[in-house]
């Protein structure tokens, strides 16, 4: 473990809060997505030892009745925040209805095709549809954007190497996986990255970001090279400049991941929450195929 | 009197109030400021004090419009506006000013700070900043909504405080027309609930939340930072437009207005503004200018061509 690797987790450790999660920022009370990545994070530098075991106890603990995650327990609605927490927990090693029914949310979040009739009405008007098939939204019955529908193959394809759905949502992992990689393949920007994902309509200049670049790269493993060498070109031309930890821990860990060489340009940067704290520390360790590994199956 | 002449007469009273009340004229403030290195703080101060603003011993939560990384144009608050700002309130006497935003695009708030020159603006910027969409929540119901939605998550630090003051930056919006004071609340909605974007506010409506918005926050002074501005396509995408002036009052709708008018757009056809007024009883053209003249300084903000159907047109009487 490096140096720095040491002294992040220990910030982690300290900010661990009594009830077994974490929050965003210190003092505060627990929320589901840093708590997740808390236990990605610990797990990825193999740390299981108890803080890890009350993390994965607060996490089971705050799932709502309908299967998924809210952001926090003070929100009575499950949102994409359900992804990590799948991720974090379908790591083989429980095999449970309750995290079956996680996988189930995801996938009735996928946003389908938007009907015939809407399609043309937004054409006459000359907007994009406002839901393209296979993408998912970071708040239920809204669109689509890159970062959930990124986070939901990254979950989606660890349930499935971990064996988690139930039977009958076993045969809906790979198709929906499938097609949420062609949702983000679709929202690729001009430049060969990804930004937040809305649609070019009024916004055909707007350039990629480096945070949703490595994200959505990372979720597209499985997809031929030769499709994603102009992202990969994106990718590397962010690396050139010092990046936030976000935007330097994904894109890290997406090239590493599809194999390509890292040139970075800043050593070490400021850490400003716990999630940051967790996305350096994943980035540091690469937890490896297990946790981000290929997604499509293709 | 017989008792249907009572009730007939306490309906034309209530009508006479109605009157009344959509007479209300609230005091927008139009003050030159040609950049960034005039003295801020002291325009600042003036504004404040000729509108009689609450201040001392009072928390005051600053609110700027921070939307990306460096751009070509100017799509935020500049940061010495905000540290004049904040400096303003705290000659005044204030308890206590946090700086509080929550970007609605880029989740990796403090580097955009960073990036825009707000921790070399503000001292100690870090301790005195909260990232709005990583606050602590609470449901808030909303009374009457425009919206298709019931209520929001709102962060605690913004509900807490004596005085939320919107700080925007003058820019048109090529969803909503024009973002300024009202639009700016949209930073408050927190995106560890609903994401980066908000979309949850795009499918209520985007006109209805941001009056629901409003409604929701009746303790607030704007300063729109006007000093440059972005026009065309907003509130990214667009160019650079310097009309060298602060835009100030404490009834968000009617510095809205005034600000539109100054860009040439027109106040009733910006949605969010049509529904601000119908619920105050109020309409777009009641503000009580005072400063500059909106003759005066009126300049033109280039609209994308969807949009032109919001140009001020000469007979609107919206040139005082």
């Amino acid at each position: 473990m490096t140096a720095e690797a040491g002294q992040l987790q220990r910030l982690l450790l300290i900010a661990q809060n009594p009830d077994g999660g974490w929050a965003y920022q210190q003092p505060g009370t627990s929320w589901t997505e840093p708590s997740a990545l808390a236990l990605l994070a610990l797990a990825a530098q193999n740390n299981t030892g108890p803080a890890y075991t009350r993390g994965r106890s607060w996490l089971l603990q705050t799932q709502k009745a309908d299967g998924g995650w809210a952001p926090a327990p003070a929100v009575d609605t499950s949102t994409c925040m359900t992804s990590v927490a799948v991720l974090a927990l379908a790591d083989g090693a429980l095999k449970t209805p309750a995290l079956a029914r996680g996988v189930r949310w995801l996938l009735d979040q996928e946003n389908g095709e938007t009907p015939a009739l809407e399609r043309v009405a937004l054409r006459l008007l000359g907007a994009a549809p406002p839901k393209a098939p296979g993408g998912s939204p970071w708040f239920p019955g809204t669109a689509a954007w890159i970062a959930p529908t990124a986070m939901s193959v990254l979950a989606l394809g660890r349930a499935a190497r971990a064996g988690v759905a139930s039977a009958a949502d076993e045969q809906r992992l790979r198709p929906a996986i499938k097609r949420a990689q062609q949702y983000l393949l679709s929202r690729t920007c001009r430049d060969g990255g990804w930004n937040h994902g809305g649609s070019s309509f009024r916004s055909e200049d707007a350039e990629s970001y480096p945070e949703t670049t490595g994200l959505a790269l990372l979720a597209l493993q499985g997809v031929s090279p030769a499709e994603l060498q102009r992202p990969f070109r994106r990718a590397e031309s962010f690396l050139v400049a010092p990046q936030p930890v976000e935007a330097l821990s994904w894109l890290q860990l997406a090239l590493t991941r599809h194999g390509r060489t890292l040139q970075l340009a800043n050593s070490r940067p400021v850490c400003r929450n716990t999630r940051d704290i967790c996305l350096r520390l994943l980035a540091l360790a690469d937890p490896g195929k297990d946790t981000f590994g290929e997604a499509s199956m293709s | 009197m017989n008792r249907r002449y009572f009730f007939l007469g306490c309906l034309a009273f209530a009508a006479g109030c109605s009157r009344v009340a959509n007479r209300t004229k609230h005091r927008v403030s139009i003050v030159r400021a040609q950049s960034y290195s005039v003295d801020l703080v002291s325009i600042i101060r003036r504004v404040l004090l000729e509108h009689r603003v609450a201040v001392a011993g009072k928390s005051v939560v600053l609110k700027p419009n921070l939307v990306e990384f460096s751009t070509h144009a100017p799509a935020n608050t500049h940061p010495v506006f905000v540290a004049a700002a904040a400096e303003a309130f705290r000659s005044l006497g204030a308890r206590e000013i946090r700086v509080a935003e929550g970007p609605g695009h880029r989740r990796a708030t403090l580097d955009m700070a960073l990036d825009a020159g707000f921790f070399s603006a503000i001292p100690n910027f870090e301790k005195n900043f909260t990232d709005l969409n990583l606050d602590e929540v609470t449901r808030v119901p909303i009374a009457n909504p425009f919206s298709s939605l019931s209520h929001l998550y709102l962060p605690n630090t913004v509900l807490r405080c004596d005085l939320l003051v919107s700080l925007p930056k003058m820019k048109t919006h090529h969803w909503a027309g024009a973002t300024l004071s009202m639009k700016n609340l949209f930073g408050v909605v927190p995106g560890a609930v609903y994401g980066w974007p908000k979309n949850v506010l795009h499918w209520g409506g985007i006109d209805e939340c941001i009056a629901d918005l409003h409604g929701l926050f009746p303790r607030q002074f704007c300063l729109v930072d006007g000093i440059e501005g972005m026009e065309g396509n907003g509130p990214i995408l667009g160019t650079r437009n310097a009309p060298g002036l602060i835009v100030a009052g404490s009834h968000p709708p009617s510095v809205d207005a005034t600000c539109c008018r100054i860009m040439q757009i027109d106040p009733d056809q910006i949605g969010y503004l049509r529904l601000a007024g119908r619920r105050s009883g109020g309409s777009t053209a009641s503000a009580e200018q005072t400063g500059e003249s909106i003759r005066g300084v009126k300049t033109p903000f280039a609209l994308i061509p969807a949009f032109e159907h919001l140009r001020l047109r000469l007979n609107s009487g919206d040139n005082s």
